[in-house]
């Protein structure tokens, strides 16, 4: 079991690095800034923001999750400087703001609702391989902003699964420049329509040739064939629908760590 | 001997600057009815007072020095004999007439504002088939074109679509009767010919219930120093079980700015299919729409760009689902070299209504050198609970394995990357009747050259 460590700074108190790739995403952070930090191999552990701003630095597998919050907005700053680390984080809050400052091979896993209306930045590094999943119950009105800025030789995979009920729009952009050679891309918007109306707007700006980019956008109803094969194994159509929406939220996120969260934000939606 | 006018190429043109006065003798040379001469003001108090949408690149135009309108000649014509031999001579190079009697059904010419020529033929003519000018149906069938004019592009719809109501001449007009399907296609070309023109075609095209038509324009312009502008509108109505094809091989100059807005209007089991070429212009701003409002009703967009050398192709398509059961196939090819930028911008949109609807768009682009930009900018809206729609895309460069295959084979590197090139378009260009597949293949491997190194 990890350690979590828990204090306030000062803006000018936070790593150097982090500043610096905060500039550079035009993000302006002047408040006091509380800075959570994550040892390795942290499980299930509930955290309430007493700050707008919170910088999460983490290394090895964590799960945090975040159900209250004393701050009125919240800006998450999620970083690590180790290899292949790992945050799972569960939130239910709005978040107004999501920064990712990834080191190579780190994932951030957020299953989130009520979020609002929320921004997300991705700074990846050089030669480096970051990955956001983001699995989100859109049951009230929502907006993602995504915006990922790559680097040379840098690969970034973002995945966003939703099962949306209310009025909801969600645009990913993603930034190549001139001098960013060797990145690849990928960008999946996919939203599963219980109600309501949803945009899925995934966005790409190439400016060199020595790139491979894709992005998808796929949104629908329930698939009828799945429906009635699942009817075929003796699923009422309530268990085939929590099933397929369970299997849509927790597909590009690790079951274990998510599944008892979903269940319980199922039996409140019921 | 030459005549005054064909001397100067022209029989009469409105001062530079898009004002009152010129639209107002715009409008007495055309004989307008009152409704179309209120119309027309209407919109140049509209387009005067737009602003562009917040989205839309740059666009390097100064109005007060687009000619609003020009008069090629005194009245337009049905025998290429008559025509001045300039603009024969123009149009012969373009090979028209050659293609008017080898496989076309029926085609015209416009020159700078106006038709110059426009030709039926005799056998079309007689199932009722009408393919005219513009100008000629506001006074020929003004029920018609007063009950469809606008309907699907109001003045009030952006910038561009407000110029060309306020200054539209010449354009196309086709009623296509009941149950009459056309084998051929009908044509018509289009040609700049004078530094700061502009060119408001407008387009208006009925198929009646159960009838079939396939209608082609091509355009092209002369290389000048200064900006000219070509802002068509194109307005399709589909009426039940009919199908229409619209096919555009748009080779404008580097110096024209293509700002075009087409829609269609598909109702009952209708098709609505759009093949557009965007080769040439030095901006393109070109979206043609899809509106599926009869259950079971289909509209498909292809589209090719090609951005070479100080291009910026901004082109797709929009499909709005409004009946139940509709579908579409948005299919968008691009490529970009010697620093051109090509942008895939589209828009899905399934409303409430249009339950078991299915959308699919696919766009994809290749970028041959590391100078040049590739955007894509696509937006999809479904606001019911049994549809689908789908959108994927990719962008790269060139297969480095395809390449050295053909490289090996002795293909020099230039012809290689030009083959893989038109591989990869090919899909799209073999919609097009053969003469155009071969037209645009050509135009492609012009535009390719030296592009290696």
């Amino acid at each position: 079991m990890g350690k979590i460590n828990i204090e306030k700074k000062e803006y000018s108190g936070i790593p150097a690095d982090v500043r610096v790739r905060l500039l550079r995403l035009g993000v302006k952070l002047s408040r006091t800034v509380e800075c959570i930090e994550l040892s390795s191999w942290n499980a299930g552990a509930g955290i309430v923001p007493q700050e707008e701003i919170v910088l999460v630095s983490f290394s090895g597998n964590n799960f945090i999750s975040i159900n209250e919050s004393k701050a009125k907005t919240l800006t998450l700053i999620a970083y690590s400087d180790a290899k292949d680390s790992v945050l799972n984080l569960v939130s239910s809050v709005p978040v107004k703001r999501m920064v990712f400052l990834p080191a190579d091979s780190v994932a951030l896993n957020w299953m989130c609702r009520n979020v609002g209306k929320c921004e997300i930045k991705s700074d990846s590094q050089k030669q480096s391989q970051a990955r956001i999943s983001v699995s989100s119950v859109f049951s009230s009105d929502t907006e993602f902003h995504i915006d990922s800025f790559h680097y040379e030789a840098s690969s970034f995979k973002l995945s966003l699964d939703s099962v949306n009920y209310a009025e909801s729009k969600v645009r990913a952009k993603a930034i190549i420049p001139e001098k960013a050679l060797g990145v690849s891309c990928a960008i999946d918007l996919f939203s599963l329509v219980e109600g309501g109306s949803v945009e899925l707007s995934p966005f790409i700006e190439i400016s060199n040739d020595n790139i491979k980019a894709s992005h998808s956008a796929l949104a629908r109803g329930y698939d009828k064939a799945e429906l009635f094969y699942l009817y075929s194994k003796g699923l009422s159509e309530e268990e085939a629908r929590i099933l397929i929406r369970k299997n849509i939220l927790l597909r590009n996120l690790p079951e274990e760590e998510f599944e008892q969260h979903l269940e319980r934000w199922e039996n409140e939606l019921d | 001997m030459k005549t005054e006018s064909s001397k100067k190429g022209y029989v009469y043109r409105t001062p530079p600057g898009i004002t009152k006065e010129a639209v107002l003798k715009l409008s007495e040379i055309k004989k307008d009815p009152a409704w179309m001469r209120e119309l027309r003001l209407k919109a140049l108090d509209a387009f005067l007072s737009m602003g562009l949408p917040s989205w839309s690149p740059e666009i390097p135009i100064d109005f007060s020095k687009i000619t609003l309108f020009t008069k090629p000649v005194e009245s337009q014509q049905s025998d290429w004999e008559k025509l001045p031999k300039e603009i024969k001579e123009t149009f012969d190079r373009l090979g028209i007439p050659e293609a008017e009697r080898e496989f076309l059904a029926g085609s015209g010419a416009q020159y700078e504002s106006e038709v110059v020529y426009k030709k039926l033929k005799e056998e079309i003519a007689k199932q009722g088939v009408i393919f005219s000018s513009m100008d000629e149906a506001v006074h020929e069938h003004p029920e018609i074109v007063k009950e469809y004019f606008g309907r699907l592009i109001p003045y009030s719809d952006n910038k561009y679509s407000a110029l060309n109501t306020a200054a539209w001449s010449g354009g196309t007009f086709i009623y296509v009767p009941k149950g009459v399907k056309l084998t051929m296609p009908l044509q018509t070309y289009y040609r700049m010919n004078f530094e700061g023109s502009g060119q408001f075609e407008r387009t208006l095209i009925i198929v009646d219930e159960g009838a079939e038509v396939h209608y082609v324009e091509g355009c092209t312009a002369p290389l000048y120093s200064s900006a000219s502008l070509h802002a068509g509108v194109v307005e399709i109505f589909a009426k039940k079980n009919s199908r229409m094809r619209f096919s555009t091989v748009q080779n404008w100059s580097k110096n024209v700015l293509n700002l075009t807005t087409k829609r269609g209007l598909a109702e009952e089991n209708a098709v609505i299919e759009w093949i557009d070429g965007n080769l040439g212009s030095g901006l393109n701003m070109k979206y043609p729409a899809i509106i599926l409002k009869g259950d079971n009703s289909r509209g498909d967009i292809l589209s090719i760009t090609s951005a070479g050398e100080s291009q910026n192709i901004d082109a797709g398509g929009k499909v709005i689902c409004i009946g139940k059961n509709t579908s579409s196939k948005v299919v968008g090819k691009g490529i970009s070299f010697k620093g051109g930028t090509h942008t895939y911008r589209g828009l899905v949109k399934v409303l409430k209504a249009a339950e078991n609807s299915n959308v699919s768009v696919n766009c994809d682009a290749l970028l041959l050198d590391d100078i040049s930009k590739s955007n894509t900018y696509p937006t999809n809206i479904i606001q019911n609970t049994n549809s689908l729609v789908k959108h994927e895309a990719s962008v790269g460069k060139i297969d480095q394995d395809k390449l050295f295959y053909l490289m090996s084979k002795g293909i020099s590197e230039e012809e290689a990357k030009t083959l893989i090139v038109l591989g990869f378009l090919s899909p799209i260009v073999k919609e097009l009747p053969m003469e155009y597949a071969v037209e645009l293949n050509k135009l492609i491997r012009m535009q390719m050259e030296n592009s290696v190194g």
